[in-house]
């Protein structure tokens, strides 16, 4: 197995840059920040893979790869139908992988910054981050999940779902194919939220004490709350008569006021149902 | 001249207000009437007595009793309210009740919403439409996803927004990184549906988007305007697209938009 670890020098101030190349490995990278004692931001965006990230006591980003041959090249997402299918290798041959993976860590100004080739092969991103964070991450083939991070948190997935758990602060996140859960142990006042998918449901906790308005909308499914909301039904219906024909088309959003409202929640999904729960 | 104008006569000459006239009747009566006249000097040498007979000073004493007699007095008529005491210099000098008049009319009338002033507040209130405006064209800038649907949601306070805040939703609709951004987007400028450049640019984002999110989302709202335009661009894209769900909204839309 060959691997090389290079660290490339600092350019300006602290700004280290790791590069990693396997084909086959389980790697750990230490990030420190120029400013251990303020918020953070973690960027990261992959093509195939999941990320999970964690808060803990520390200071620094820890970021764990791991890629595994036996994923034959493809993502490890459970929930993608193509991950599903049988793997094209045939029969009475072994694989000798052609492609080498790539992990880049980059910090500047307590922004990291994490690049892949995951393009060419699914790469599982495990990363621990100070509890007080920013995120902005994207991945298209994989799960996505967060755990227990204060922060704005931007996360997107297309074929995955997106897991929140025990989190703080603000989330827009959005996906395709994959349900969203969430549960905040805080809300940032005053930042609006937004939670977006396609095919799966919706459920989100939050602590009983919030302001905040909700927007829902479910083309297909059902809207569930134990939530004393205040329920405005504020539909635009266009009616228009041809031949003595009527048709009325209603483009439903369902507004909701948690509490003296507030901040817009919006919550849109197609195909699933949507939970807002209270903790 | 009888005697008794003749001794009234002869007091006013003691006090010196005689006249020419008086003065010769009065010397003649007197040259007539001797008695009366040895009468009135006898008198005058007694008023020329009182005037030597000592005048006692007021003493310290009596000072004192007058100033406290006056204190006294003064007090008991100062507790007298204010109030009634105003009002009753006030019922008595009509001249200030007719200036406070005068004053109060004028007041009222400066105070009155002129023309003027109901232009000023619509100055105002546009003022602080093109300050709501600024800041939304500000926060949309923003590297923050937050910021920009904060400005974003905010065009829901802006119903009569100008062509520049409208211009910047339509590049946050097509541009923006963020989807849960572009899709608030495009769910603030169904507020502007009235306006063609709206309508354009969303037939116009069916061909830009390739999020099936957005793209189902920008079906629902031609719909919901009833855009029977963007049929042609919804066929088009329904060849295009090889996501099943979008292929079935499209279809759907296209079915409704045809049918109304």
């Amino acid at each position: 197995m060959m691997k090389t670890l290079k660290i490339l020098a600092c350019l300006a101030g602290l700004l280290p840059i790791s590069l990693i190349k396997a084909q086959d490995f389980n790697e750990t990278l230490v990030v420190p920040l120029s400013r251990p004692t303020e918020k953070g931001k973690l960027e990261v965006s992959l093509v195939r893979g999941d990320i999970s990230i964690v808060a803990y006591d520390s200071d620094e980003v820890v970021i764990e790869a791991t890629s595994s041959k036996s994923v034959t090249g493809r993502g490890r997402c459970s929930d993608c139908e193509e991950d599903r299918r049988p793997s094209k290798v045939p029969p009475g041959m072994k694989r000798i992988s052609s492609s080498s993976i790539e992990l880049e860590a980059s910090e500047d100004d307590n922004e990291v910054e994490i690049a892949t080739n995951s393009w060419k092969q699914a790469v599982n991103l495990s990363i621990k981050v100070p509890k007080n964070f920013d995120l902005e991450v994207a991945t298209v083939h994989g799960k996505l999940s967060v755990a227990g991070v204060e922060g704005l948190m931007e996360a997107s997935s297309v074929h995955g779902a997106l897991t929140f758990s025990e989190v703080a602060g603000a989330v827009l996140c959005n996906t395709v194919h994959g349900s969203i859960v969430a549960t905040f142990n805080q809300v940032t006042k005053d930042e609006p939220m937004s939670f977006v998918t396609l095919h799966g449901d919706i459920d989100a906790s939050f602590p009983g004490e919030i302001n905040a308005t909700t927007k829902m909308k479910s083309d297909r499914g059902e809207i569930y709350t134990d939530f004393d909301m205040v329920i405005d039904k504020s539909t635009q219906e266009k009616k228009s008569s041809k031949d003595g024909e009527y048709k009325v088309s209603v483009n439903s959003w369902v507004y909701g006021k948690i509490n003296n409202g507030g901040a817009e929640y919006t919550f849109k999904n197609m195909h699933g149902d949507i939970i807002i729960r209270k903790e | 001249m009888e005697r008794d104008e003749a001794f009234a006569l002869w007091q006013d000459k003691l006090n010196g207000e005689i006249g020419e006239e008086a003065e010769r009747r009065l010397k003649a009566y007197l040259e007539h009437h001797p008695d009366e006249a040895m009468e009135l000097q006898g008198l005058q040498k007694t008023w020329e007595l009182f005037d030597q007979i000592e005048r006692p000073e007021p003493s310290v004493q009596m000072d004192a009793r007058f100033e406290g007699m006056m204190a006294a007095y003064q007090s008991s008529k100062k507790r007298v309210s204010p109030i009634s005491f105003t009002m009753e210099w006030m019922v008595k000098s009509w001249r200030v009740a007719l200036a406070f008049l005068v004053i109060g009319l004028l007041v009222g009338w400066w105070m009155l919403p002129s023309h003027q002033q109901s232009n000023s507040i619509s100055e105002l209130s546009n003022e602080i439409q093109s300050m709501k405006e600024l800041m939304m064209l500000t926060l949309i800038e923003q590297p923050k996803a937050q910021e920009r649907i904060r400005a974003v949601n905010m065009t829901s306070d802006l119903p009569n927004a100008d062509e520049k805040v409208i211009k910047a939703l339509i590049s946050t609709l097509n541009l923006d990184e963020n989807l849960n951004v572009r899709l608030a987007a495009l769910e603030s400028l169904t507020q502007y549906a009235d306006r063609p450049m709206v309508r354009m640019a969303l037939i116009e984002a069916l061909t830009i988007q390739n999020s099936p999110i957005l793209l189902v989302a920008i079906a629902d709202v031609l719909v919901l305007i009833q855009e029977t335009s963007s049929v042609e661009a919804m066929k088009m894209l329904r060849e295009k697209t090889d996501e099943e769900l979008v292929k079935d909204k499209l279809e759907e839309s296209i079915a409704s938009l045809i049918s109304s």
